[in-house]
């Protein structure tokens, strides 16, 4: 650890521009600044692309939770380099690696060909997002910026209905990729740790898609429910989601606390369990998505008039995480959420479940606020939270000479 | 949510039963005490075992005991410090110390403590947030033997003692016990597969004895443990259907 940690970028911390950062050779990284062409190449998308210049970073609300591509992937790091020079060579890196992925460019016409041919010689944008968060141990002693931390980052605490695994919890860095199709989230994970060896060892790493309509509305999660129906959309949710607090750090300005819980569903003994048990549980009909006091997907529960829980229980999992109320509005989050599938569990059960990703103005107003309500609800008996992390996702890249936390770091 | 005719009795039954379990149950964390104040670590391994498989015999899956049942089974998970966290007590807490080279002296205290919240559990046996809504034992059917599953056999309450096959085996019994309450309410074809596909688990366990002792499932040969897991899945898709047909919607 500590040899890589110190031949980490022994080039980058040289070179002056370190703009880009080539492959490797023998484990030593190579700048080529030098080369590096200033402008981005001529953005020519063969596929969906979305802005990867702004305010905010792409893959949150550009595409929105209600249309977001179908594969994804979430990556966690450890950041091994030396010095905060070091660490700004890395975003640097990371930042002209995710411009290119992004933007689509024809391979001939810049000087950073893609290292593997994954997705062909002339990659597609497919729809490509890379969104950049640090969690807060970044903000340690290793790198000077303990007192630039947000203000509300901490480590993901352990909640009480949680089965925490080491193995699979936190990290200095979180990258999530989203695109149209698998291939192209390995592709991109692919380009941008070849780039990245020396400095940020990956920590756990996990594959998501959502699924399509079925048979119409918000898609369904693998307990076989629409999931990510109430979800707040367009101005509503930006004011939900962008950090703007002048109490934090100004460099903050512009990003999103992300929230990863990684929960496994007992999907076998779901589907031992009578549907209207089911429904209970989550407060809407399984077939339609319904709220149980109403008969469309778009209907909204009406809690007021129902006190007892006749129609909605008390503990119902849509009635404990927003009750609906004038005092519970500004704790809503923004839910992004996929499903994994990995391998077999030690009993031959199905390893399935859920990457619960949501994002907000403050972690601790708002998904902590959720999290507490449903302590303790009766969904637990069938998922388990085992792994993720809390993030603070970097304010966006505003153009070609901008970086990610380059505010932070300079 | 009204229940067929009979299921009533059968949890009063079933009280009657759990209260008989808690009884010995009490006897041997006694003997595990007494075993940890002579620093007896042999012997309290030995009499832990015979407690938590009484545990299992008591048949509260599923946390169905609500707080008195997880002072005494719970686990560490969701406490800020896991296994080190001063909040996790009971079984799994002894198990712990016993198979992690903690002193008896360590463990005493969670011996005394033990003991006192086994009497809170057969004090509070038929309240209505342990054993005494007859709804539970609709659950308790088929959750037991579906605890076994997600807490055994997957390893995640194995905190040394390698016991989840001793444990399943308890599970098989509570399950059994439980199945002779409801069964005469039930088609007996029912009942009658559902018992062979039982007998056919505890076959499977057999073979993963080795001299006499079971194996943890992460020592077990996968064709054996294949067996285990295929019988325990294919009984509680049976059992899964018993709720519903003890329900009288
Ligand atoms: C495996 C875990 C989870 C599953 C399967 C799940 C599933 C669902 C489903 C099916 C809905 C109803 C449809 C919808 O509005 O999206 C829902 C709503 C919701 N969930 Fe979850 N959820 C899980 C975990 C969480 C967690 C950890 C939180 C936050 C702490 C959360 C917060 C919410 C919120 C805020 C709503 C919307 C409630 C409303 O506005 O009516 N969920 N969830």
């Amino acid at each position: 650890m500590t040899m890589d940690r110190r031949t980490f970028l022994k080039g980058a911390a040289a070179g002056a521009a370190g703009v880009a950062l080539s492959g490797g050779i023998g484990g030593l990284i190579v700048v080529r600044g030098e080369q590096a062409p200033h402008a981005t190449p001529s953005a020519k998308p063969t596929s969906d692309s979305y802005a990867f210049h702004g305010p905010n970073q792409a893959g949150i609300l550009t595409p929105a939770p209600a249309a977001k591509q179908a594969a994804a992937c979430y990556a966690a790091f450890d950041v091994l380099a030396a010095n905060s020079t070091e660490l700004a060579d890395l975003l640097k890196t990371i930042t002209t690696r995710s411009r290119y992925l992004a933007s689509g460019v024809d391979p001939s016409a810049q000087d950073y060909p893609s290292s593997d041919t994954v997705m062909g010689p002339q990659f597609p944008t497919d729809g490509l997002t890379v969104t950049v968060s640090v969690g807060s141990s970044l903000f340690d002693d290793r790198y000077g910026l303990a007192g630039q931390s947000p203000r509300h980052l901490t480590v993901m605490p352990v909640f009480p209905d949680d089965t925490p695994d080491p193995a699979w919890l936190h990290g200095d860095l979180l990258l999530q990729l989203c695109a149209d199709h698998p291939d192209a989230v390995h592709h991109a994970l692919r380009d941008i740790t070849k780039r990245t060896r020396g400095g940020m060892p990956l920590r756990w790493k996990i594959e998501g898609y959502a699924s399509p309509p079925r048979p119409s509305g918000t898609p369904r999660n693998l307990m076989g429910f629409k999931d990510g129906t109430a979800n707040p959309t367009g101005d509503e949710a930006s004011s939900l989601v962008w950090v703007n607090d002048p109490a934090e750090p100004a460099w903050a300005i512009g990003g999103s606390y992300q929230v990863v819980r990684l929960i496994r569903m007992l999907v076998e003994f779901w589907d031992r369990v009578g549907v209207k048990e089911q429904e209970n549980l989550f407060g809407r009909m399984r077939d339609s998505g319904a709220p149980l006091d109403g008969s469309v997907e778009a209907d909204i529960p009406n809690y007021a008039v129902d006190p007892t829980g006749i129609y909605t229980p008390l503990d119902a999992h849509i009635r404990l995480a927003n009750p609906r109320t004038a005092e519970t509005a500004n704790q809503r989050i923004l839910r992004r959420s996929y499903n994994y599938d990995l391998g077999a569990d030690l009993n031959g059960n199905l390893q399935a479940g859920h990457i619960f990703v949501c994002y907000q103005q403050d972690v601790e107003r708002q998904f902590a606020k959720n999290q507490a309500r449903l302590a303790g609800e009766p969904l637990i008996d069938y998922v388990q939270p085992f792994g993720g992390g809390y993030f603070f996702v970097l304010p966006g890249v505003r153009d070609d000479n901008d970086w990610y936390g380059r505010q932070l770091l300079t | 949510m009204p229940l067929i005719p009979g299921v009533d009795q059968a949890n009063a039954d079933y009280i009657a039963y759990s209260s008989g379990i808690l009884a010995t149950l009490r006897t041997d964390v006694d003997a595990l005490r007494s075993d940890l104040a002579s620093s007896d670590l042999s012997s309290a391994r030995r009499d832990w075992l015979a407690a938590q498989l009484d545990w299992e015999r008591v048949g509260a899956s599923y946390d169905s005991f609500g707080a008195l049942g997880i002072a005494v089974d719970g686990l560490p998970d969701g406490l800020p410090e896991g296994v080190n966290d001063p909040a996790f007590t009971g079984l799994h807490r002894l198990e712990y110390g016993l198979w992690h080279d903690q002193s008896a002296a360590t463990l005493l205290p969670i011996a005394d403590r033990l003991v006192a919240d086994v009497a809170a559990v057969a004090t509070h046996l038929s309240d209505p947030d342990l054993a005494g809504n007859p709804l539970s034992l609709t659950l308790r059917v088929h959750e037991i033997l579906e605890d076994a599953l997600r807490d055994h056999l997957s390893g995640i309450d194995d905190e040394g003692a390698g016991a989840a096959y001793a444990e399943t085996s308890a599970d098989i019994d509570a399950t059994r016990a439980v199945l002779g309450m409801v069964g005469p309410l039930l088609d007996p074809h029912l009942v009658a597969d559902t018992t062979s596909q039982m007998d056919e688990l505890v076959a499977a366990l057999q073979d993963a004895k080795q001299s006499g002792q079971w194996l943890a499932p992460v020592a077990t040969p996968l064709p054996t443990r294949q067996r285990i897991d295929a019988a325990l899945g294919q009984v509680l898709e049976t059992l899964a259907i018993f709720p519903d047909l003890l329900k009288d919607d």
